[in-house]
């Protein structure tokens, strides 16, 4: 009887460990991707009409999210929360490997004149750009993302259906993992750093 | 002795005390300037033995009000109005981010940081309780 009381003490302890340690727990806020995949060309800008294309990812790290400005409460939320996220890598990570956090509106329509400023409300440091909606498209591809305009309301306000997530694109120009909401600043910084020292030692390899 | 009333009027209206119906933590986050459509967060407690339904929200301040919640479903967030959002009876309702929230479009009037902005809830058996809701506050 004292045996099967062991065991079954054992499994638990096992069991409990593998709930604790498993990949699958530690990385709730993010996926790496299996295969990283290149971003095409594309080019978008900002309301002073600088651009920002698939150049402006090389020798960085990159966080891209696509929203819109008249997006109430998930957008903003986002944002908010991005701009804590990457203060919290910023003391996990070398300076230069602190991510550049890009807000993509796919509502250029709106957009185009205030998405800049939008952005930088959140953080200084964060850009805001748009475009023609093709080039959306590129990235929207490529990052396997999705939008949907909604049809307007009596008012003329209309929603726009998006992704969630935040492609994460390395320093190689390659979308390497996606983060999922609700981007806990700490779990998600941890993500990040974890994927910047599994690509630091890929590439001494 | 009106300096106190008032006072204790302004107390008062930020707790949204109406009978059975306490609305409390009422808050607008911050949005940039050229941000034009708000979320109002709060959470409506029904100390009642019945339940209550917010049928509507009225903002002055705003072109429209709509009681909407968020949802995240295979990885796309959208939108969907709630027509009736139904407090149980001794339950409270926390509307919070990426949840259930009021969206507030086109202010109508100036409007800046630490505002208190009016929203008028309505409920279905005709009660309606007016809360102030803080502008520019993160909770």
């Amino acid at each position: 009887m004292k045996s099967i009381t062991k065991q079954v003490v054992r499994s638990v302890v096992a069991i409990t460990f593998y709930l604790l340690t498993s990949p699958l727990n530690a990385q709730v806020q993010g996926v790496e991707l299996d295969k990283p995949e290149l971003i095409p060309s594309f080019t978008l800008s900002d309301k002073e009409g600088t651009t920002f294309t698939d150049h402006d990812l090389k020798n960085q790290w990159t966080l891209l999210m696509f929203g819109f400005n008249s997006c109430p409460d998930v957008c903003p939320f986002t944002l908010g929360n991005l701009e804590a996220a990457v203060a919290e890598t910023a003391v996990r990570v070398h300076p230069d490997s602190v991510p550049k956090v890009v807000y993509i509106s796919v509502d250029p329509g709106r957009d185009r004149d205030v998405v800049s400023d939008y952005a930088k409300f959140f953080h200084p440091d964060f850009l805001g750009v748009t475009g023609e909606q093709e080039q959306i498209d590129v990235l929207i591809k490529a990052t396997d993302s999705f939008y949907r305009f909604m049809p307007a309301d009596d008012n003329g306000y209309y929603e726009v259906q998006h992704s969630s997530s935040v492609s994460v694109v390395g320093p190689d120009g390659m979308l390497r993992a996606k983060l999922q909401p609700p981007f806990d600043p700490g779990k998600t910084a941890e993500f990040l750093a974890r994927q910047q020292i599994k690509f630091r030692r890929k590439s001494i390899q | 002795m009106k300096i106190l009333l008032a006072g204790l009027l302004a107390f008062y209206s930020s707790l949204a005390d109406a009978g059975d119906l306490f609305i409390r933590d009422a808050y607008i986050p911050p949005l940039p300037p050229v941000g034009k459509v708000y979320a109002a967060y709060m959470i409506i407690s029904n100390k009642s033995e019945r339940a209550r339904t917010l049928v509507g929200v009225r903002a002055a301040a705003f072109t429209m009000a709509h009681v909407h919640e968020s949802k995240i479903i295979d990885g796309v967030a959208s939108m969907q109005s709630v027509k009736a959002l139904e407090v149980p009876a001794g339950k409270s309702i926390a509307m919070m981010p990426g949840r259930i929230h009021v969206m507030l479009i086109k202010p109508t009037v100036d409007i800046a940081a630490h505002d208190t902005v009016i929203l008028e809830l309505m409920f279905a058996d005709g009660e309606v309780v007016s809360v102030n809701a803080e502008l520019g506050k993160i909770n």
